[in-house]
């Protein structure tokens, strides 16, 4: 009886919205046939159907959060009958909330590794690192007395790495996680349980702040005095804010601004527009810089990295993403291998993914991955900024807008330039501060002599 | 196999008391009756598992048990129903036993061949042929330790013969028995066959008696389809048993008119002459003619035997069919003596 | 008030306590009276009681052992003795069949006060057929108690019990200590059936075995505590069956890791009973599997160097720990 579930569209997604049904229960189904629209934190897509036949039972309903890999209609094939729904297979990263009240699942008497088997039933799961031993659906490889711990402690068990055999969790890893602190679920009931409620941003804990030798403000509840008004957010500015968290707190930024003469580059601009007029292609200014960018990167390899449980890891090929603003947040769609593509094939894939993010139509893999962002904010005349890396890249850059400045020629009289500002932010456990300078020297070098962009 | 009667070494069946032949007489037609009754209680599907009945051996325990004296010990086989009667076991308690009831006599718990009645001195009742013979020869060596005069009957088959456990048995009691430590009385029950197997195919050397020689045990052989014959036997040899300490041992030659047990349709074994001729020998049918010749009983003595006996049965059989199985508590008591009377788990 | 004294020394005087209090109590076996024991445990004894307390037996182990059945109904209370439990086989339809049995199928009318002794398990090259350790087998049997002493005060005291029991009582003695000296309390110092002995407290891992392998056992926990810095606890189970499981358990719930070692072979041995128990009754304790460490699947070979290879080691308990606690083995 195949079962339709929330799929995962994404690696951070733990839930999706099921936001309109295309069919309605009894209707007959075939393979490819979309039948619900889903939103998840970056996009709203069409769920097609897997199998063929009837849709036989609609288990979810309209505006309904169902988590990754939960299930939301059967589809009934030929004389078959739609199963009781018996213990629900409330899948996602919160192993305790599977464990705790939940007596539905998992037969206790049978060993941990069976156990998890026999659960991982459902649709594509993207692997999580595999330092914690998951194993489809959040399961995870872990002793017995490391469950217990953690149902009694509250903690989730995606945060702890295993060093036992295979991944699995052992006492020592639980015990280590619980003296460093950083292994509490997150509060409670606000993902699982279906309400689009705001759920409490996380406090520090004690640990946190104790270590900090001071204590960091509290966030106060919310005053409901008169002229204020609670915002909601929206999935995506939820998992933004989560980011953006994460990297301001844990990766170690450090920046490096340079100020780049654009006076050739905008000339080599218009000669190329005037040409390409005809193919309907106008070259950006940051088309130019994503090169740029891209090209410098052949010279210093080590920026173009992610960094994973293991370390740095280094990157051949160049995805570069670039920032795109929404009305409800942000997203960073990938041009793929940007260093093997010329001028003209950037500017038009920058072009349809940038329109095609503000309409919510992004597949996941065309904004997942990329090892470097840049971010432009050059068109609301912003002299300077610096940007927060995407974690786990190793750095974003930062494009300021241009600015017409007095400079000074090779015989000390004072020229008119068109000045930009390319602020790089950088990840000290991948870059140091000379890599970063380095790094950003080049890219300034090149675009100040943008034929370089040829080669 | 011969129908002939083999008398004992004293030549020839002692005069008895009148009173005490239809006494023994009575005992039995109610041992037959009885057993008849289990039969029929087996086809009934009301006795389940084994069913070994002595039909035809009747003489052999009751005269041996006629001489039974108060602390000595029976022990037997898995043929016991008889045993368990003569010793004065209420029929009511054997059949309720039988029947796998709480009221049998070891409370249903061990069925027809585990009748234990201790305090009459019936002390089992076992299933592995042979396993039962070092026991009895305990019995005795603990008889003489603990400075009485009872005395040890141990009845067994010709099938145990071959049996280690009967040859180092035997031993034991001949070399305890040296020494007065052994008031060990053997009956050899040789009903001839073991099971389907006659003696003359399961023994090198067909004198049961005689194998004892080897032990340095005293024997001799009896008639076991006259009950008089057994009489004198019995109360010499248990007389002489009590006196030295030492064992002897008694081959009874009988026959078992039934089969060995209930599953034993087609007695493949033997032929239906055969089975004719010993019934012509019948020990109740002898011993009855031998009462009507002289005068110990007439024919209404004998049918008012008869019919009593017949009651006394249908009691028996309406009391086990009308009691209540065991208790389901009663599958846990008994595993051990003491506190702990039973270990382990549901 | 204690006394440093053999395993065998301690072992005869549980049977002579017992022997001096009670008439009734009587020594079977072979070559146990003029020839004074093949371990010379009995050594004397017939000297002191005679021969109708100290009784030579022929070689019919089906055939004395019964008859100490009968005895034993009859309200003697007889101590066998097997001379190597490795003979006791040929006794095994009487002891399983009639011994366990009896008081069930009487009805409860009949109750069997007996003990069969002896040597049990290998170790000293006796080859094949004189080497077994049969906890599981006799453990197997509702109606026989089984014990199997470890320590010279714990041979002694469970003598006693066993003599005093009502119930058929298999004595497995540690063939192979009977030279080993320990403290022995002087008098009745009875130890009581269905209780585990903890021989050394720790917090990391529990190690669990009879026999001889306690001492190992200790060794191995030596072992541990130097070379990784782990603390095992000990536990010498001494009585089969009746079997102690919340020992065990109060054990494992405190370390979360268990290896248990027997010198039998893996399958069907004592060593699936304690793991099974385990992880029954402490499953969301444990932070390992339970470690099983038996001997090899093989019948006991003669040469001292297979010998050793076919019973467990201190290295493979030590590793078996290692497992259990996620550290390297050695």
């Amino acid at each position: 009886m195949p079962e339709v579930i929330m799929p995962k569209m994404g690696d951070a997604m733990e839930e999706g919205t099921l936001l309109k049904w295309l069919k309605s229960e009894g209707d007959d189904v075939s393979e490819g046939d979309a039948i619900a629209e889903i939103e998840t934190d970056k996009v709203t897509l069409e769920l097609e159907a897997e199998d063929a036949g009837t849709l036989a039972q609609l288990i979810a309903s309209e505006g309904d959060e169902v988590p990754v890999g939960g299930a939301i209609a059967f589809i009934a094939g030929e004389g078959e009958e739609v199963p009781e729904r018996g213990g629900s297979e409330a899948a996602g990263g919160e192993a305790e909330a599977e464990e705790g009240g939940d007596d539905g699942g998992g037969a206790q008497a049978t060993a941990t590794e069976t156990e998890e088997e026999e659960e991982s039933e459902g649709g594509a799961q993207a692997e999580a690192p595999s330092g914690n031993g998951a194993g489809g659906n959040g399961q995870f490889r872990a002793s017995p007395i490391v469950r217990r711990l953690a149902r009694e402690n509250e903690l989730d068990l995606s945060k702890i790495d295993g060093s036992g055999p295979a991944g699995r969790i052992v006492e020592r890893d639980v015990k280590a996680a619980m003296e460093r602190g950083d292994a509490k679920a997150d509060g409670g009931g606000g993902q699982a349980d279906g309400q689009a409620g705001v759920a409490a941003p996380e406090q520090p804990t004690e640990g946190q702040a104790q270590m900090q030798g001071f204590q960091p403000a509290k966030l106060p509840e919310p005053t409901e005095a008169e002229g204020t008004q609670l915002v909601e957010p929206t999935r995506m500015m939820k998992v933004i804010g989560e980011r953006m968290t994460e990297a301001k707190q844990h990766v170690p930024h450090f920046y490096a601004t340079v100020e780049v003469d654009m006076n050739n580059a905008m000339a080599l601009r218009k000669q190329l527009n005037a040409q390409l007029e005809e193919e309907g292609i106008k070259l950006s200014v940051n088309d130019f810089v994503m090169k740029a960018c891209a090209v410098a990167l052949r010279n210093h390899p080590n920026l173009n990295a992610i960094y994973t449980t293991k370390g740095v890891e280094l990157h051949q090929k160049v995805d570069m993403a670039m920032a795109v603003a929404l009305d409800q947040g942000l997203i960073t769609p990938v041009i793929r291998d940007a260093g093997s593509k010329g001028l003209a094939q950037i500017s038009r894939e920058s072009k349809d993914l940038a329109t095609r993010a503000r309409e919510g139509g992004l597949k996941p893999e065309e904004y997942q991955g990329g090892t470097i962002t840049v971010s432009n904010m050059g068109m609301f005349g912003i002299e300077s900024f610096t940007a927060i890396i995407n974690p786990p890249q190793a750095a974003i850059i930062a494009v300021s807008s241009i600015v017409k400045r007095p400079t000074f020629d090779e015989n000390g009289e004072v020229v008119p330039a068109s000045m930009m500002k390319l602020t790089l932010s950088a990840d000290h456990r991948i870059a140091n501060g000379r890599d970063g300078a380095m790094y950003m020297a080049e890219v300034q070098k090149v675009l100040e002599n943008p034929v370089m962009l040829m080669v | 196999m011969s129908a002939e009667n083999e008398h004992s070494e004293n030549g020839g069946a002692v005069a008895t008391s009148s009173e005490r032949l239809v006494d023994l007489y009575k005992k039995m037609v109610e041992v037959r009756a009885f057993e008849e009754a289990c039969q029929k209680g087996f086809r009934q599907g009301k006795i389940g598992g084994y069913l070994h009945v002595y039909i035809g051996q009747e003489a052999v325990a009751t005269g041996f048990i006629d001489s039974f004296k108060e602390g000595d010990k029976v022990i037997t086989a898995y043929r016991d129903h008889a045993h368990a009667l003569l010793l004065g076991t209420d029929p009511k308690e054997v059949m309720a036993e039988l029947y796998g009831k709480g009221t049998g006599m070891v409370k249903g718990k061990g069925g027809s061949m585990h009748l234990f009645d201790v305090e009459r001195g019936l002390m089992g009742g076992y299933g592995i042929v042979a396993g039962h013979i070092p026991l009895g020869v305990g019995f005795a060596y603990a008889m003489r330790y603990q400075e009485t005069d009872h005395i040890t009957q141990l009845y067994l088959g010709d099938g145990s013969i071959s049996n280690g456990a009967f040859h180092e048995a035997a031993n034991l009691a001949g070399l305890w028995g040296k020494d007065g430590m052994c008031p060990c009385l053997f009956i050899v029950e040789n009903n001839q066959y073991g099971m389907g197997t006659s003696v003359e195919r399961t023994t090198a050397m067909t004198d049961l008696a005689a194998k004892f020689d080897a032990y340095g045990i005293e024997n001799e052989k009896v008639d076991g389809m006259d009950v008089e014959a057994v009489l004198e036997c019995a109360e010499r040899l248990t007389e002489q048993v009590r006196e030295t300490g030492k064992p002897y041992a008694v081959e009874a030659l009988t026959y078992r008119t039934a089969p060995h047990g209930a599953a034993d349709f087609f007695e493949k074994y033997r032929e239906k002459e055969e089975i004719e001729e010993w019934r012509k020998r019948d020990p109740i049918g002898m011993l009855e003619k031998k009462l009507l010749e002289n005068d110990a009983a007439d024919e209404e003595k004998i049918d008012e035997i008869r019919s009593e006996a017949k009651e006394l049965i249908g009691e028996a059989v309406k009391f086990a069919d009308e009691s209540e199985e065991p208790e389901i508590d009663e599958l846990y008591t008994d595993v051990y003596s003491g506190a702990d009377e039973y270990m382990g788990e549901e | 008030m204690a006394e440093t004294k053999t395993y065998r020394e301690a072992l005869r005087e549980g049977m002579v306590h017992e022997m001096e209090q009670d008439e009734s109590v009587v020594l079977m076996g072979e070559d146990i009276g003029v020839y004074g024991g093949t371990h010379l445990i009995t050594d004397g004894l017939i000297d002191e009681y005679g021969p109708k307390r100290v009784m030579d037996t022929p070689i019919s182990e089906g055939g004395f052992t019964g008859a100490a059945i009968g005895m034993a109904i009859m309200g003697m209370r007889p101590v066998v003795e097997m001379m190597t439990w490795n003979f006791s086989f040929l006794a095994s339809d009487q002891i399983i069949q009639n011994a366990a049995k009896i008081r069930y199928f009487s009805g409860g009318q009949v109750e069997v006060p007996l003990v069969i002794r002896g040597p049990n398990g290998g170790g000293v090259q006796l080859s094949a057929q004189h080497t077994h350790s049969l906890e599981n087998l006799y453990g197997h049997f509702p109606g026989l108690k089984v014990v199997s002493p470890v320590t010279p005060n714990d041979v002694k005291g469970m003598m006693i019990t066993a003599i005093r029991d009502p119930n058929p009582v298999i004595f497995l003695e540690a063939g192979a200590l009977y030279g080993t000296k320990g403290e022995v309390e002087e008098g009745d110092n009875a130890v009581e059936f269905g209780k585990a002995r903890v021989a050394r407290e720790g917090s990391d891992v529990t190690l669990i075995a009879y026999g001889r392998q306690v001492n190992l056992c200790m060794r191995a926990a030596n072992t541990l505590e130097e070379e990784d810095g782990v603390n095992a606890e000990v536990i010498d189970l001494r009585s089969i069956r009746p079997f102690d499981e919340d020992t065990l358990v109060q054990s494992v719930e405190k370390t979360h890791r268990a290896v248990t070692v027997q010198e039998q072979w893996r399958w069907f041995g004592v060593a699936s009973e304690v793991a099974a128990i385990i992880q029954e009754r402490a499953f969301d304790s444990l932070d390992a599997p339970v470690q099983r460490v038996s001997g090899a699947e093989v019948p006991a070979p003669y040469a001292r160097n297979l010998e050793l290879e076919a019973f467990p080691s201190e290295k493979q308990v030590t590793n078996a720990a290692r497992r259990a606690l996620y550290i390297e083995e050695k």
